[in-house]
């Protein structure tokens, strides 16, 4: 490391040779000096937090843009999920409770559809119910758009292959109501028919009728609901899709009350990957949002990572060299120090 | 962060290194300038045509035999030939736009605070709590309440699905009410009582019963799933034995990775919980094991903040999107 002609460092004592306060200058002073002096033209000391909101713009729109992909690989986790899935019978019964909104529906959405997906593929009868008022619109769009649309070859049928229980207030103890008798709390499906007209709900009463939960969680009433009020007394097995920020609380339920989770985008991008290893014909990359979402995230996570290591290299150079007003270091009143250029005459 | 280079309050001589005072001004305009330039420049290469929602009519026949027309709406990257087959809506062109103009008004508040974003920001409030009296009036109070009260008013108008089961008493040809659907709506009237100040009190007794059946089944079910089904899943061999093959009676061969995570669970459940003991003092060796249950606890939150950062991106990552693929319709995208 040696000084720059325009840096701090280029001192008097260092042509004074006979200076008696002339002290040889150790290389940390030098990178400090440096270090600091860089820091102070950067104004990094004083960077306006909007250039990073600029970056992150950048480091998350630039991969949309160029729709950069990277593939994934399942883990244990979303494979304990998917095999289940695949070893069902056709026909299993599923009760799929999307409890979600639009406000999460980036990160669940492509679990929700990855679901239907995959349910439909095996023949499974699907019955889909929320206690999220909001979901109702997502889950119509999504029935429409896998169902009926990309499934068309396979005339699904409502009420006798997929039906929509609806939504129902209540929070836990609607769950407490679905684990005990299912039909008390609804008497009609989201289309206002009775139960007793729709030909898949024969022999429905509660939880412990169905082979098996999914629930797409977003926060409260959940994943984590759903398992304190419900499965540990129907011991019905369950399978989660849910926000990063729940994964955490739901780990310790694997595997003796949930079977596997697919916690973040990052689940769902590998519940993707694994669905069109299965199934190659959702291999295509607009049917895989997830895989999609899983670039900008890289990108996202590596400016952060550069910014947390250049923001505590800067905060070890201000502490050895702590900055004035001026920009320079606190060694410029020195008198063998030369100011740097722009700094006090 | 500092504030200092902020615009609102640049009356400060200002820091060397930081841009001047005036530079967000003109990065402002800048910004607003080229941002319009883009979509005028935009609009003209699409022939004005972005942003914009096709749908195509079909006609469905109800229960009743009557004649119903739905709307389908196409993709943004549908064919000339679909698209000649639709029209474009109108309220859903609408909407697009204003979920973009929404998006970037939002977005606007993180340059600074400003009126775009405090509006979008009373828009979301007032639109969810319409939103959610709608929705639990119409899946709540009909289904339950009304449709139990006058079965066959509810029948005839606004549920023509609902059985009404044969076996149900007739008062002067109609079906009798279940009266038992009055007592929830009784209790939900009585919240509303702490709207009153004399009849307050009346309040109490529902919320009384809420507190009540809550602490109930919390009591019996949560005890079973978090704590003793916990307790049970941490009860773990620190040996695990595997067989050498998969051949009956192999021989047993430590599964050294399995120990190694058996071991690892119990000494971090055991050290976390050590740091909540507080009846002994954390000196010595309590006091490293607690400090082993603090680094624990710390790597719980991390991970717990680092998946909310990547659900916030992911957040960022849709509303871009949105922009692209939906309102400018970036033909690359699509």
């Amino acid at each position: 490391m040696s000084s720059t002609p325009s840096g701090p460092t280029t001192s008097k004592a260092d042509d004074d040779q006979s200076s008696p306060s002339r002290q040889p200058l150790h290389w940390g002073h030098l990178v400090a000096e440096n270090g600091g002096y860089l820091l102070a033209r950067l104004g990094a000391a004083n960077i306006d937090r909007r250039w990073i909101f600029l970056l992150m713009l950048l480091a998350v729109g630039i991969p949309v843009l160029t729709k950069a992909t990277f593939p994934e690989k399942p883990t244990a986790n979303v494979k304990a999920v998917f095999n289940h899935i695949e070893e069902l019978k056709p026909g299993s019964r599923v009760l799929v409770s999307m409890d979600y909104d639009p406000a999460s529906a980036a990160e669940l959405n492509p679990m929700a559809v990855s679901f239907l997906r995959h349910l439909a593929s095996r023949g499974h009868k699907i019955y889909l119910m929320t206690l999220w008022p909001a979901a109702s619109p997502l889950i119509n769009e999504n029935t429409n758009e896998v169902l009926n649309d990309e499934f068309a070859e396979k005339n699904l049928e409502y009420g006798k292959d997929w039906m929509f229980l609806g939504y129902q207030a209540g929070e836990v103890v609607a769950i407490k109501k679905v684990a005990d008798n299912l039909r008390a709390l609804f008497p009609t499906d989201a289309r206002g028919t009775s139960l007793e007209k729709i030909p898949m709900m024969e022999g429905i009463h509660s939880l412990k009728d169905f082979d098996l939960l999914l629930n797409v969680s977003a926060g409260y009433p959940g994943a984590k609901e759903w398992v304190q009020y419900a499965t540990t007394t129907t011991r019905t097995p369950m399978a989660v899709g849910c926000t990063g920020v729940q994964g955490p609380q739901l780990y310790p339920y694997i595997p003796d009350r949930v079977l596997g989770i697919l916690a973040a985008i990052k689940g769902a991008a590998e519940y993707e990957a694994a669905l069109s290893e299965k199934y190659p014909r959702f291999a295509e990359p607009r049917l895989n949002e997830g895989l999609q979402r899983m670039g900008p995230q890289l990108w996202a996570h590596l400016l952060m990572i550069c910014l947390i290591v250049a923001g505590n290299i800067l905060y070890v150079l201000s502490r050895c060299f702590p900055l004035n007003v001026y920009g320079v270091g606190a060694n410029s009143h020195r008198a063998d120090v030369t100011p740097a250029p722009g700094g006090p005459a | 962060m500092n504030q200092s280079a902020d615009m609102a309050s640049s009356t400060d001589p200002g820091v060397a290194g930081t841009p001047p005072r005036d530079f967000w001004w003109k990065f402002q305009i800048s910004l607003m300038v080229v941002g319009l330039c883009f979509l005028v420049g935009w609009g003209v290469y699409k022939q004005g045509l972005y942003g914009t929602v096709y749908v195509q009519a079909q006609t469905i026949k109800a229960q009743n035999n009557t004649l119903l027309p739905i709307y389908t709406e196409l993709k943004p990257n549908a064919t000339d030939e679909e698209k000649a087959k639709g029209f474009i809506s109108w309220q859903r062109t609408l909407g697009v736009w204003l979920a973009a103009a929404i998006t970037l008004a939002v977005f606007s508040s993180l340059f600074r605070d400003n009126m775009f974003y405090k509006l979008a920001e009373s828009l979301m409030v007032g639109v969810s709590a319409g939103y959610w009296f709608v929705v639990a009036f119409w899946s709540s109070l009909v289904p339950l309440v009304f449709a139990k009260l006058l079965p066959d008013l509810a029948q005839a108008t606004v549920l023509p699905g609902l059985q009404i089961p044969p076996g149900s008493w007739q008062i002067f040809g109609y079906t009798a009410p279940d009266l038992s659907a009055l007592f929830p709506l009784l209790l939900g009237a009585m919240l509303l009582a702490r709207l009153i100040p004399s009849f307050s009190w009346l309040a109490r007794w529902p919320l009384a019963l809420i507190v009540g059946t809550m602490a109930g089944l919390r009591l019996v079910l949560i005890i079973e799933s978090d704590f003793v089904e916990q307790i049970r899943s941490t009860i773990l061999p620190l040996i695990v034995m595997v067989p050498n093959s998969a051949e009956a009676g192999a021989p047993l061969k430590i599964d050294w990775l399995l120990s190694l995570r058996n071991t690892s669970i119990i000494a971090c459940v055991i050290s976390s919980l050590s740091y909540f003991i507080f009846s002994i003092e954390h000196r010595g060796a309590f006091g490293r094991l607690s400090r082993v249950g603090v680094f624990v606890l710390m790597i719980t939150f991390g991970a717990s903040f680092a998946y909310t950062v990547m659900g916030r991106i992911t957040l960022l990552t849709m509303r871009l999107e949105f922009l692209f693929k939906d309102w400018l319709q970036f033909d690359w995208l699509l």
